[in-house]
């Protein structure tokens, strides 16, 4: 059954579903395919040889190979949330429904505007944006907009993405990535010993090359022989089988990254995955890639690899041209010449730019097809497809064309075995002269490569290869191998692929009248390659950067080999001298989505809540997320504004009482003979006097005497310590920690644990605090004398296990009651409920910070920013100068030392009420739209509602000795200038009475 | 004047859907217990963790004796976990004795949930969060190591192959069975 539309399907063959006729869109236009088709092999069928736009000059391309190497025929699936953009059409697999979209096309595929770029294509040469924009200066905005709108090919989805897509992990005793003959083999091997296998494809049936070869194993046709491995594979219980599998990156221990389709958009549920798959060994039987040959007026539509050009007839039943005519250097593509016969395609000439051919080879061509050895195409006809090709013999510039009409041009430059993976795990790639290409050298450890990867180019030595590396790799992996050969050798079959290593001479490519295309995605010609070597961009990296030959979403598979012969030709220098790029991952694109998996939206990362997250969204908080932490922000009353909320927070809390959750501070428990010397040695200040029960405010330096964090230390026993970590910095903290501890401090016996998540904490804070605390029935003593600032009390508190903790942060008379976090919310609601009398009410992060710049207390992140000493922020003062602690060495150092640093101080407006923008500079005179030099910076700004007067913090230089002076805080973003007074860094209660009552 | 009140558990209205919703359709069960005493413990090396230490599994193995489970996460750390006895109980319980000084013990029972996925389909989903290798061969009873799940940092535990519990930091719980539930969910 061959529905009407598609002219150019067989009426028989391929391994396609004729009984599922499938019907889909492509530009809008409707067509018919069947099951088992790729879209590149429907359009083909319905005779479509437009389907692309190349990237720079807009040129009309058509599909140009079978695979994942496709540089030209990329398309976007579907528009809205479900578009998906730059999918190679030769592997995006047919289903009902399906809509297609060409790319990089306005306003349409056939008249597309962009294609004007041609006409003034000299002047797009390599590199061109480097050399020209540069004038009028201004322009550049200008520029950039066009540019822009010009770079890259297809368009993201509008809005988030509508399909789902699963990321997971896996692991395998051994993985065969390529179900090719050698991956078969593989697999077969392996899969005898009982070990875990993983053979994967990217193909959707199994048979790599074989399912297209004309080849007899083991007394079978190839198709038969695959049939029986897939069985036996499939029976053996131990081989999983990944068909739609890319294998897109080899990272270091065996972490290869491959991306399945899973399902297609249409269906529901998952359809793409990425496995994140650590095998114990690797086989890469990735087989090899056909390179194009590179010539004048290479690109149109209807040249395609000869390769190609086979699976399409015997994969899909399609016939990709009427009249064909076959351009190579190498015998494999004599090959082509049975399958265009037996799809009634006319076969019009044989080029070869060779200048003999083996007997044997030569026989393969039919009676009455000229054979041209030594000849070279010199230009082709067509606009939307090609029409006919010109040809003349080598070395000859004076002979006159002569012209072959065709719709099909099929070219083979040599093989390039697929090392992408080989390269990313470490292994390393040479040269080979003979083959003209890159090869497998020395392998890594725990990976070989099998096959044609291997460079083993012919059927017999690719099984054969495949079976031993299959064997090595279950023997690695602790397996014992079958060590009988897996298939008998090859009764009857071709040659998979051959050497190559003639190619026309740059200089005629140079002096020919069309463009010669070596990468056809980035439209890097012959021409700009011989640009970037006469500019100096000789090695490869350089001209790849130089022309982008090799970027793009196909990362060079049918131009890189190419690109080096070429350079190499150009330079005079050997192949093995220019080297290759670097093979980076991903081999092939992979969707965002499939990276983040179900890691989005309130997904997107581990979110961490306090123990009192419950009994907070009780009372009505609005959170805000503070690093992982969901963090309570305000708790609005009776529809009040997040400032109305705050201002009476922190009002209340500076006359009556409040309670803030704390437990997002790190704490760690310190313990052991060494605890104390740890802790000497971590902080810069003084804890050696350190009493039982006492707290003590400490810093901690970097190496380099820059502030790491700051928190406090308490005293719990003769060796237990428990110490805080800023919420931001605990993770940092606690790496800084063990490090030091299991790597340059190891004399010292300590141990810490982290207790951050044991521990509820909640503040209570405010001239009432110690009311509130007496009611909740301390098992201790909690007068002023008793419970002194700065210590801590362990006991019974609200009935519950407790530590408490006389400290503040907001200036306030403040206790820290600890409970196990399974105790948090009785604690909550036993706190709020004895409190009730005294007004006590909750309070959240905006009015903390409030408090804290009101009291001039410092921040990690504003003030704590990672350029600041203790000698800035006004903490010189507690920094020992008799014991040695981290940091001391290069905290002494003159810089850090300097009087002109930027120390911390108080601003206010001159005026008394024009509030201090954020972040503003600190300068001499107002903001009069010229650059000044800046005299520091404003780290942290509010209206206070205590002092009802605006203040700011910031670093000024030389500050501490410039109290009074009058300066002027600029923003030039905000366009805002006020002139503002150098105060103490202590607004409120700068003696701290209100503590010590 | 204050009782001490019951532990408060994190997934209550979670695990009361799972159970109502998708528990019988996906063939997962999931507990959460929220009462266990867990005390970490952990000697300045090796040697010292042996010498002090009875019932000491291997590394990332965990024995059960008595009310107590020993679960080596570490070379030089061990957690110690009952059921059925306090912190205090269980400390004495392990008659560490006078050598108690040269093992610091931390109680951590308020800081970590421990999530109890019960089902055949359990193996699968969690190879597939965690970035250990979960596969029956490389995770069998009596297995215990610290992994990461979906971003968390947990501590795993095969109890049979069908049974496997997962500790998490308590703030970290939620984010951990949302992660969780999506997973199982494709079960359905």
């Amino acid at each position: 059954m061959t529905p009407g539309s598609q002219i150019n399907r067989l009426k028989e063959g391929g391994a396609i579903d004729r009984t599922r006729p499938l019907q889909f869109r492509f530009d809008g236009k409707p067509y018919t395919g069947f099951a088992g088709d790729t879209l590149a092999s429907a359009l083909l069928a319905n005779g479509v040889a437009l389907v692309g736009r190349s990237f720079k000059y807009h040129r009309p391309r058509g599909v140009f190979s079978a695979g994942s190497e496709e540089p030209n025929a990329l398309v976007q699936l579907y528009t809205g949330d479900r578009a998906v953009p730059n999918l190679r059409a030769t592997q995006v697999w047919l289903h009902e429904g399906l809509e297609a979209f060409s790319q990089n096309a306005w306003p349409g595929l056939r008249y597309d505007m962009g294609a004007a770029a041609q006409l003034v294509s000299r002047m797009l040469a390599a590199g061109f944006y480097y050399k020209t924009f540069m004038w009028p200066k201004r322009a550049w905005k200008t520029y950039e907009k066009i540019i822009r709108r010009a770079a890259g090919l297809g368009l993201p989805p509008e809005g988030p993405d509508g399909q789902t897509y699963e990321s997971i992990n896996d692991h395998c005793d051994v993985l065969v990535v390529g179900a090719g003959p050698a991956g078969l083999s593989a697999a077969l091997a392996v899969g005898r010993t009982g070990a875990d296998v993983v053979l994967c494809d990217e193909n959707i049936s199994l048979g790599g090359s074989l399912a297209w070869e004309v080849a007899r194993i083991e007394g079978q046709s190839s198709t038969d022989w695959i049939g029986l491995a897939s069985d036996t594979l499939e029976s053996a219980g131990n081989v999983r089988i990944l068909t739609g599998a890319t294998a897109v990156a080899c990272h270091d221990h065996n972490l290869v990254l491959l991306d399945q389709i899973v399902s297609t958009p249409d269906q529901p549920g998952v359809s793409r995955r990425l496995i994140k798959l650590r095998a114990e060994q690797v086989v890469l039987a990735t087989g090899a890639v056909e390179r194009p040959l590179v010539f004048p007026g290479n690109d149109r539509p209807g040249i395609m690899l000869a390769s190609a050009a086979r699976r399409y007839i015997r994969q899909t039943g399609v016939r990709p041209g009427r009249r064909a005519v076959i351009v190579t250097n190498n015998d494999s593509a004599y090959a082509t010449i049975a399958d265009l016969q037996s799809a009634g395609i006319e076969l019009s000439v044989v080029i070869d730019i060779r200048d003999n051919v083996a007997d044997g080879v030569a026989k393969l061509v039919p009676d009455g097809v000229p054979l041209l050895t030594g000849h070279w195409p010199m230009a082709t006809r067509g606009r939307h497809q090609v029409l006919s090709i010109d040809v003349r013999p080598a070395g000859d510039p004076e002979a006159s064309l002569t012209r072959y009409p065709c719709d099909l041009v099929c070219v083979s430059g040599g093989w390039t075995p697929s090392l992408q993976l080989y390269s990313q795990a470490g292994g390393t790639l040479s040269f080979d002269d003979k083959t003209t290409t890159l090869v497998a050298n020395d392998a890594p450890d725990r990976l070989r490569p099998a096959g044609v990867a291997a460079g083993y180019f012919k059927l017999q030595e690719c099984i054969t290869s495949g079976h031993d590396t299959g064997v090595w790799a279950a023997g690695a992996a602790g397996f014992n191998p079958d060590s009988e050969l897996a298939a008998e050798p090859v009764v009857d079959g071709q040659p998979v692929c051959l050497a190559a290593g003639t190619s026309i001479p740059v200089a005629v490519l140079l002096a020919a009248s069309q463009k010669s295309f070596v990468d056809l995605q980035n439209d890097v010609t012959v021409n700009d390659l011989a640009l970037s070597v006469e500019e100096g961009f000789q090695s490869i990296e350089h001209v790849k950067r130089y022309t982008t030959t090799g970027m793009g979403t196909d990362q060079g598979k049918t131009s890189n080999v190419n690109a080096i012969n070429i350079v190499s030709e150009l330079t005079g220098l050997p192949g093995r001298e220019i080297g290759h790029t670097t093979l980076r991952p991903p081999v092939s694109p992979v969707l965002f989505g499939q990276i983040a998996g179900d890691a989005k939206g309130p997904l997107m990362t581990p979110t961490r809540r306090t123990p009192f997250h419950a009994a907070s969204q009780r009372t009505g908080v609005v959170t805000i997320d503070s690093g992982d932490w969901i963090y309570p922000r305000y708790y609005p009353r009776d529809g009040e504004t997040m400032e109305q909320a705050i201002d009476r927070e922190v009002r209340n809390t500076r006359e009556n009482v409040g309670i803030i959750d704390m437990s997002t501070l790190g704490k760690a428990d310190v313990k052991g003979p060494g605890a104390l010397a740890f802790l000497e040695r971590l902080y810069c200040n003084n804890l050696q006097k350190l009493g039982l029960e006492r707290v003590r405010y400490s810093l901690m330096l970097r190496e380099d005497g820059i502030v790491l964090d700051d928190g406090t230390v308490s005293r719990l026993g003769d060796d237990h310590f428990l110490i805080t970590m800023t919420t931001a910095q605990s993770w940092r903290v606690w790496l800084h920690m063990e490090k030091l501890r299991q790597v340059q401090w190891r004399d010292l016996d300590v141990r810490i644990t982290s207790v951050t998540d044991h521990w509820a904490s909640l503040a209570v804070a405010g001239p009432h605090a110690r009311k509130v605390l007496e009611s909740l029935d301390p098992s201790f003593d909690v007068s002023h004398d008793a419970f002194s600032p700065a210590s801590v009390r362990q006991g019974v508190v609200a009935g519950l296990p407790a530590r408490v903790f006389r400290v503040s942060f907001s200036g306030e008379l403040g206790y820290e009651i600890n409970v196990p976090a399974g105790y948090a919310d009785a604690l909550w609601d036993r706190v709020m409920s004895v409190g009730e009398p005294f007004g006590l009410m909750p309070y959240g992060l905006e009015a903390l910070d409030i408090m804290r710049i009101e009291k001039g207390h410092i921040s990690i992140g504003t003030e704590i920013d990672g350029r600041t000493t203790p000698g800035d922020l006004g903490l010189g003062r507690m920094v020992s100068t008799t014991k040695d602690f981290l940091g001391k060495s290069l905290l002494s150092r003159p810089q850090l030392q300097s009087d002109e640093r930027g120390n911390l101080v108080g601003l206010v407006p001159v005026d008394g009420a024009t509030p201090i923008p954020i972040g503003a500079m600190v300068t001499g005179a107002t903001w009069a739209g010229q650059s000044q030099k800046s005299q520091g910076y404003v780290t942290a700004s509010i209206v206070s509602a205590t002092l009802v007067k605006p203040i700011a913090l910031a670093f000024v230089n030389s500050g501490h000795r410039r109290h009074g002076e009058h300066v002027w805080a600029v923003s030039p973003i905000a366009n805002e200038s006020v002139e503002v007074c150098i105060v103490p860094s202590h607004f409120y209660d700068p003696k701290g009475d209100r503590l010590r009552v | 004047m204050f009782d001490l009140p019951e532990r408060t558990p994190i997934l209550v209205e979670e695990l009361r859907a799972w159970r109502a919703g998708h528990c019988a359709a996906s063939g997962v069960e999931v507990r959460e217990c929220a009462t266990r005493a867990v005390l970490q413990m952990e000697a300045r090396s090796m040697l010292e963790l042996e010498r002090i230490l009875k019932h000491l599994p291997p590394p990332n193995r965990h024995h059960v004796f008595d009310d107590i489970v020993l679960c080596r996460v570490g070379p030089v750390t061990v957690l110690a976990l009952s059921d059925g006895l306090a912190p205090p109980e269980l400390e004495k319980a392990l008659e560490i004795g006078s050598d108690q000084g040269q093992l610091s013990l931390t109680d951590i029972s308020h800081g970590v949930v421990y999530l109890e996925f019960v089902g055949a389909p359990v193996r699968q989903v969690l190879s597939g969060l965690v970035t250990a290798d979960f596969r029956q061969g490389g995770f069998s009873a009596g297995g215990c190591l610290k992994t990461v799940l979906s971003g968390h940092s947990v501590l795993a535990r095969c109890l049979d192959d069908e049974t496997f519990e997962i500790q998490v930091d308590r703030s970290l719980c939620l984010s951990l069975w949302q992660r969780m539930e999506v997973a199982l969910k494709r079960l359905l």
